[in-house]
């Protein structure tokens, strides 16, 4: 729960220590901030998100979830094949102008 | 089945073998006039009892319906209601004017509910008609398809003996032709029969037969399983309604409950907004190390070397403070001595938990979760560059579209490896509600010059030998072709030749191995699959895995209760590192009111999330940890050291550091006899009290006396929250498993 503290591995922007948890300003370009983030569900509909860099993906997963009528506890949000950390920030993950987030329905199995 | 049965009186409930029990979800956002504007979703969940089950300890699922006659459904087209039904939710977020989430909006955003709110504030003097109950849902889940928005002007109904809805026909059988897809359905439930219901499409109505018993996970129904057929395409299990507000819902709630005698109602409030509380996390930060920590990195190779998962967990919780006190240092982050992204973690939820039960089914999270804790503990060091676990979701994203248009989603989540670096590839899939795995062996060696011990093989392991095999062969191949293309091919400039992969030098063979005898086992056979391949990797590959004695079908239901140990051991040692505030975050604020059931009056309690309680109880108990017996383990095995380790471990994690040496000798050294078993056993008796489906006036007196462990609480501190802590569970299960004893009129 606390790993939203630390900065990505992957934090191949310029973009560094840009958590949500930090006090220290941000020291990019206003054209920067915003990177547009694409939602794709499973049925290939896709929803276009602006949020800034430095914002938690929770408020895009909480938005998209009311948004769609679904439960965030029916779908899980991928980013390059891993779970999205709702406290992740796209700057965290180094996330790029236009990436993609897969939406994915929750799979269980027993039999069939 | 059909039996004509009369139960009019409350306690003739208690008598009823017969459960079946029927969900209603509301999910509604609060009307702006109420203070809190938390987006809650209420639940109604009605039950009714009009079968036989053989046994009454049976847990009573949510399931309702099922349509398993689909294909007798006539709909009849609706042009006028064309473009209206399924109304494109994307009104906005769009590629040229995406949704703006500006940090701006943090500090309020979780109180402004977005999308539509039905803002129709009832006043507490406001009346309803109670002969014209209705509920305006904006949208309607629906199983697998959860997107349909409903026809805002069908509201739904509650009759005098049904429930009447109307939903867009696309949403019960959405590969019907598209030339229907506008055309709606009215559905009506019928309280008093809920075997069948009718389809209504404007005036003509077919009468569905559904066959709830199989979409019900009783004991009765998996010992016999039946051939499913458009289980995909059946009728969901739960109706969730968005958007009543609160007020609205609970004014019209005595109506509802009027309107439908038959149907016990029960009502559970809860915030959607927030996910589900997050027990435990894999891999959590606290087992993080750092690159620089050089003794931690000496841990990590002492654990690699050391293949008991047990030994590996002494090491990492003695080495926890060690770790925490360089957090701050790091630059690097490594889990098991392996660079490490903290956001890619598996978060296991309290409901995930459950699927270990006995007879639940599996979900994504505890088999991603388990196949990485496979890769931490159970692979020989030596192994640990050869195998590679694709995640729950590759195959379905793979199988999206079509593989080369799918491969562009898929390519970046292998962007930092060489997948044809390892020797197996373990591939995860989930289609039609099944578990099955795939390993593919050497896909880096060519065909013909390999030798039997390193020979590309496409391994199947289907736990029921249901699933046809040939798309997934098919389109596994044309993923590792792109792959071998993208990654190897192109970066070489042709160097290497391109290789696609075919049924020749990438031969299936399907694994002769233990087989389920039951249907709901498949996730697990899919994680002792992979759990013993890892240990010890197959030699032979002309004809791998020809092992039908590979393990005992009790090894599975030891694994669940092996899965659960592990899980609840984290959890334990998770919340210590967690900070209370943290958690008050996370609480869920869930209201509980029953009209038939009296549960406990304390509605207070109820409020906050019950793990809660039960990890704090836990944490004030450790002191005395229950005695408990081990018979009820049955293990025979080398497992069960390993259990019986791991849970004597969960009692370690969460004492202060200090002790912790002390007691995991004292722990040790009581091995052989009687376990001491941490509080979290309780809980798990408790909760599989719970979880059967008798009354909860029933449980309270007969809790402690009907289950086989003897707990006995070694003082008092204990014996004065024995009490509120089942209360609490009690309250809180009866409504989780949704599994209110019901009476009904019957058939």
């Amino acid at each position: 729960m606390s790993a939203k503290e630390e900065p990505g591995l992957n934090n191949n922007n310029g973009n560094e220590g840009g958590n949500a948890g930090e006090d220290q300003p941000v020291d990019v370009k206003p054209s920067d901030e915003q990177i547009n983030i694409k939602v794709i569900n499973q049925a290939n509909q896709e929803v276009y998100f602006k949020i800034k860099k430095t914002t938690p993906l929770r408020k895009l997963m909480d938005s998209y979830c009311s948004r769609q009528g679904v439960s965030q506890n029916s779908i899980r949000f991928l980013y390059d094949g891993q779970r999205l950390d709702q406290n992740a920030t796209p700057a965290s993950l180094g996330m790029e102008n236009n990436d993609i987030i897969d939406v994915a329905l929750t799979q269980t199995g027993g039999s069939f | 089945m059909n039996r004509k049965r009369k139960l009019t009186k409350l306690d003739r409930e208690k008598e009823d073998d017969d459960e079946y029990s029927k969900s209603l979800k509301l999910d509604g956002s609060v009307s702006m006039e109420n203070e809190k504007m938390d987006t809650e979703e209420i639940r109604i969940n009605g039950s009714t009892s009009n079968r036989k089950l053989q046994d009454n300890m049976d847990r009573v699922s949510v399931f309702v319906e099922d349509l398993k006659n689909i294909n007798t459904i006539t709909p009849v087209e609706n042009e006028k209601n064309e473009d209206e039904d399924i109304q494109v939710i994307l009104e906005e977020g769009t590629e040229e004017n995406p949704l703006s989430l500006s940090s701006d909006e943090d500090e309020d955003y979780q109180d402004k509910p977005f999308g539509d709110i039905h803002n129709s504030a009832i006043s507490e003097n406001s009346e309803v008609d109670k002969n014209k109950i209705e509920l305006h849902p904006k949208t309607f889940q629906c199983g697998n398809y959860p997107d349909v928005i409903l026809d805002q002007n069908q509201p739904i109904q509650f009759k005098e003996n049904e429930i009447v809805c109307t939903l867009p026909y696309i949403s019960i059988l959405p590969s019907y032709s598209s030339s229907k897809k506008y055309s709606t359905v009215t559905i009506t439930i019928a309280n008093k029969q809920i075997t069948s219901f009718q389809v209504t499409s404007f005036k003509t109505s077919v009468t569905i037969s559904c066959i709830a018993k199989e979409f019900t996970f009783t004991k009765d129904w998996l010992s016999k399983p039946k051939p499913m057929i458009n289980y995909e395409q059946a009728i969901p299990n739960e109706i969730v309604l968005k958007n009543i507000s609160r007020e609205e819902f609970i004014l019209m709630k005595p109506y509802i409950e009027l309107q439908s005698p038959w149907i016990k109602m029960m009502m559970e409030i809860v915030e959607t907004s927030q996910s589900e509380k997050v027990i435990a996390e894999y891999p959590h930060f606290s087992t993080y190390s750092i690159k620089e920590n050089n003794k931690k990195q000496t841990n990590n190779k002492n654990n690699n070397n050391n293949n008991n998962c047990t030994d590996n967990d002494n090491n990492d919780s003695n080495s926890n403070s060690e770790i925490n006190n360089n957090n701050e240092n790091r630059k690097q982050i490594q889990h098991n001595g392996k660079p490490f992204n903290p956001h890619d973690i598996v978060k296991i939820t309290a409901n995930d938990l459950k699927r270990l039960e006995p007879k639940q089914y599996l979900n994504d999270s505890i088999i991603d979760f388990y196949l990485r804790y496979i890769m931490d503990y159970f692979v020989k060091p030596e192994d640990k560059e050869k195998i590679y676990f694709y995640n729950t979701f590759f195959y379905k994203i793979l199988t999206l579209k079509s593989v080369p248009d799918a491969y562009h989603r898929i390519a970046k989540w292998t962007k930092d490896i060489d997948i044809f670096s390892f020797d197996f590839l373990f591939i995860p899939i989930c289609e039609n509600f099944h578990w099955t795995l795939c390993i593919i062996s050497f896909a880096y060696q060519d065909f013909d010059t390999a030798t039997s011990s390193n020979r590309p093989t496409f391994i199947y392991l289907d736990s029921l030998d249901s699933q046809r095999s040939a798309v997934i062969t098919k389109k596994i191949r044309q993923y590792l072709s792109l792959e071998w293309k993208n990654k190897k091919s192109i970066p070489s400039n042709g160097l290497i030749p391109e290789k696609q992969f075919n049924n020749k030098n990438l031969p299936i063979k399907r694994g002769r191995v233990p087989k389920q005898d039951n249907l709901c086992d498949c996730g697990v056979f899919l994680l002792h699959y992979a759990e013993l391949f890892c240990r010890a990797p197959e030699k032979n590959f002309d004809e791998p895995l020809k092992k039908p004695d590979w393990f005992k079908n009790q090894d599975i239901n030891d694994k669940r209760e092996i899965i659960k140990t592990i899980i609840k051991r984290l959890a334990l040692e998770q919340s210590d590192h967690t900070e209370d505030a943290d958690y008050d975050d996370k609480t869920i604020s869930t209201t509980t009111t029953t009209t038939t059931i009296s549960l406990n009056p304390k509605e207070e309690s109820s409020s906050s999330e019950y793990e809660n309680e039960v990890e704090n109880t836990d944490d004030s108990q450790q002191k005395g940890p229950v005695q408990k017996k081990e018979d009820e383990k049955n293990k025979e095995d080398g497992d069960n050291s390993v259990v019986q380790k791991e849970e004597a471990l969960v009692n370690i994690s969460s004492e202060e550091k200090k002790m912790e040496e002390n007691i995991n000798n004292e722990e040790l050294k009581g091995k052989d006899g009687d376990v001491v078993l941490p509080e979290i056993e309780k809980e798990k008796i408790t909760e599989d009290k719970c979880e059967i489906n008798s009354i909860v006036e029933d449980k309270l007196p007969t809790l402690e006396s009907s289950s086989n462990n003897t707990i006995s609480p070694p003082n008092n501190e204990i014996r004065e929250n024995d009490n509120p802590i089942s209360t609490v569970m009690e309250n809180k299960h009866s409504i989780k498993t949704i599994s209110s004893s019901g009476v009904i009129d019957g058939i």
